[in-house]
């Protein structure tokens, strides 16, 4: 381990830290706002589960329109095990999150020996399963009205009644959960998947199993979404099929696409700008939508590298500058 | 069972023409046009403005709304698509999900939040014809839309043109070498999607409610049955869209409607497990990404 690695990484533990002390910082600094807290909330689950989808669409290459459903998945899965069985927070949290892990493994093992398409067919065939199941299941799920009133999350002896005593746990899973995909993407692993979506056949020649990596990616993908589904039922108390439509799948999708597919930086100050963004929005134009959509054709057509490419761009200038000769080291 | 033959066969005319669209513009450029369903709720809206608030003769509706859609997916396709499928399959085809988006929040501003219901053209009560009930609706429809499929068919084995848009599917850079232009081609294959959309749109209209979302459902089934028919391939794309209206009407009618879309879907899926390529699909437009 060289000197600049050992500091790379010892870097990255000391910032995630930092960044939660922030966090913990920003909660006592806004205590009392319970709308802001819930916003809080809302922007740090969503960056849960769009870095989530990162591992799928950003590393390994793959379009997977089943985030959101791999998320109800989650959700309804913890919730239903607290409210019909009876079950503790603390067991039924991780059922769901591995429900969704195992789902999203599935989905990656059905399309393992077919091409791309047939992942985007399969992840949204799985979504209409999914939605089908919640408004049909009616007994079950409490089908189009929804899903409720969900018991706070407890956990050992806390209990989290408000927004603001689940912002703790949210904001320590956000962050190790963020850290993980960040250490991901610098692992064997993570190259892995990046190889394989820059070429497939160059990966097989250099004897990576493609097949392997693209499931290992949804699993990890649904895993994330599993525990954003799960956060999000604790939150709002209410799950409802229309906040896990293809609609909202997409909206992970775009996330992603500007936050830069691939780099994590990107996609979590994304994630929070356009959660934040469209509460407020909302109440101020009908047209963010459109916004968002036409957005996204320019990051596609101009910037392809979304913020993270932007980011990196600034980063690679400030090197050479200092040093002009440097051979360019993998990021 | 003739009676729900029939409608299916009918009604999967619509999701012909979204495939067809959606094969021609993969086949060109290697993009998945998930706007594609947009494109018709878009046909269907403006046909719905000359129709009924300027009181345009059908015909004229029908031209200009395809005309019209068709021009925008060009702008698009040059403003936007281009320059992201130049890079790779994968950045256009997220692109086409923005497009999506703007297409439904823009009608949306434009029509307003309520659907709208189109008056009916051709008629909407059932006429009995062999014992088999026909709305003359969906039969214009079907023969319309048939009409479409032939000009275009015609096109693309008879026209200079269209033989330049298969030559440039085949091999773009011995197309460029003869001197096609193969920019020029890539759009005419968005704007054949968007005439195609438009078309679909105004005769879809009159027996549907039209809504600013409705897009999104119709896309995935232009796509699904794009993929039944080979991806790719502009007959297997009618004979999919065909197979999956009758497939959908034949699971609303002998099975649990609620159920229609989860149990097509499942039936969909085990058929591409089996056989990967759809019915017509050959091996080789799956390679090159």
């Amino acid at each position: 381990m060289t000197w600049r690695s050992l500091r790379a990484g010892i870097g990255l533990e000391l910032r995630m830290v930092v960044v939660l002390i922030g966090l913990l910082g920003l909660r006592f600094a806004l205590a009392g706002g319970q709308y802001v807290m819930l916003l809080a909330d809302e922007s740090m689950i969503y960056v849960i589960v769009a870095v989530g989808l990162n591992i799928v669409l950003g590393y390994s290459g793959q379009i997977s329109m089943a985030q959101a459903a791999l998320a109800a998945l989650g959700g309804y899965s913890a919730a239903l095990l607290v409210m019909r069985l009876g079950w503790p927070w603390i067991l039924a949290a991780p059922a769901g999150a591995a429900l969704a892990s195992v789902a999203g493994a599935l989905l990656g093992l059905l399309t393992m020996r077919v091409r791309t398409h047939y992942l985007i067919l399969i992840t949204v065939a799985f979504s209409t399963v999914v939605l089908l199941f919640i408004v049909n299941w009616s007994a079950l799920t409490g089908g189009p009205t929804g899903l409720y009133p969900i018991p706070p999350m407890e956990l050992g002896g806390f209990i989290a009644q408000g927004p603001g005593d689940l912002f703790y746990v949210v904001a320590v899973l956000a962050v190790i959960l963020v850290y993980a995909t960040e250490r991901l993407r610098r692992s064997r692993v993570g190259l892995a998947m990046f190889a394989i979506k820059s070429s497939e056949k160059g990966a097989q020649a250099a004897g990576i199993n493609p097949a392997y990596y693209r499931v290992l990616a949804m699993s990890l993908g649904g895993l994330y979404a599993g525990v954003g589904g799960v956060l999000f039922a604790a939150l709002i108390k209410f799950l409802g099929p229309e906040s896990f439509s293809l609609t909202s799948s997409l909206f992970y999708i775009v996330i992603v696409v500007l936050g830069g597919m691939g780099s994590t930086a990107g996609v979590v100050i994304v994630g929070v700008v356009l959660t934040v963004t469209q509460q407020q929005l909302q109440n101020l134009a009908d047209y963010w939508i459109l916004i968002y959509g036409v957005l996204v054709m320019l990051v596609m057509a101009v910037a392809p590298g979304g913020l993270g490419g932007i980011i990196n761009l600034g980063r690679e200038i400030r090197s050479t500058r200092r040093r002009p000769f440097r051979a360019a080291r993998p990021r | 069972m003739a009676q729900v033959v029939v409608s299916g066969l009918l009604f999967g005319m619509v999701y012909a023409l979204v495939a067809m669209g959606f094969s021609l513009v993969y086949r060109m450029t290697r993009v998945l046009n998930f706007a594609a369903g947009d494109l018709l709720m878009l046909g269907g809206f403006i046909g719905f403005s000359l129709y009924v608030q300027l009181r345009w003769p059908f015909i004229a509706v029908i031209l200009t709304s395809s005309l019209a859609v068709g021009l925008l997916m060009v702008i698009v396709d040059r403003l936007a698509l281009a320059p992201a499928y130049r890079r790779s399959g994968v950045a256009a085809t997220v692109s086409t999900i923005g497009l999506a988006f703007a297409l439904q929040n823009g009608a949306q501003l434009f029509w307003g939040n309520l659907g709208l219901s189109f008056p009916t053209v051709f008629g909407n009560n059932p006429v009995p014809v062999f014992g088999v009930l026909i709305v003359p609706e969906m039969v214009a429809l079907f023969l319309i839309g048939s009409i479409g499929i032939v000009i275009l068919t015609l096109f693309m084995t008879r026209s200079r043109l269209g033989v330049a848009m298969r030559a440039v599917a085949g091999d773009p850079v011995m197309a460029r070498l003869v001197g096609i232009n193969v920019e020029r081609t890539k759009s005419l294959s968005f704007f054949i999607a968007g005439a195609l959309g438009g078309i679909a749109g105004v005769l879809l209209a009159p027996i549907t409610l039209l809504t600013t979302t409705m897009g999104t459902a119709l896309g995935i089934k232009g796509f699904v049955a794009a993929l039944i028919g080979g991806l790719g391939n502009l007959p297997g794309a009618v004979v999919g869209g065909l197979l999956l209206g009758l497939l959908e009407t034949l699971v609303g009618a002998y099975l649990d409607p609620s159920w229609t879309d989860g149990i097509v879907f499942a039936i969909v899926v085990v058929l591409l497990l089996l056989r990967p390529f759809g019915i017509f699909g050959e091996e080789g437009i799956e390679e090159g990404r």
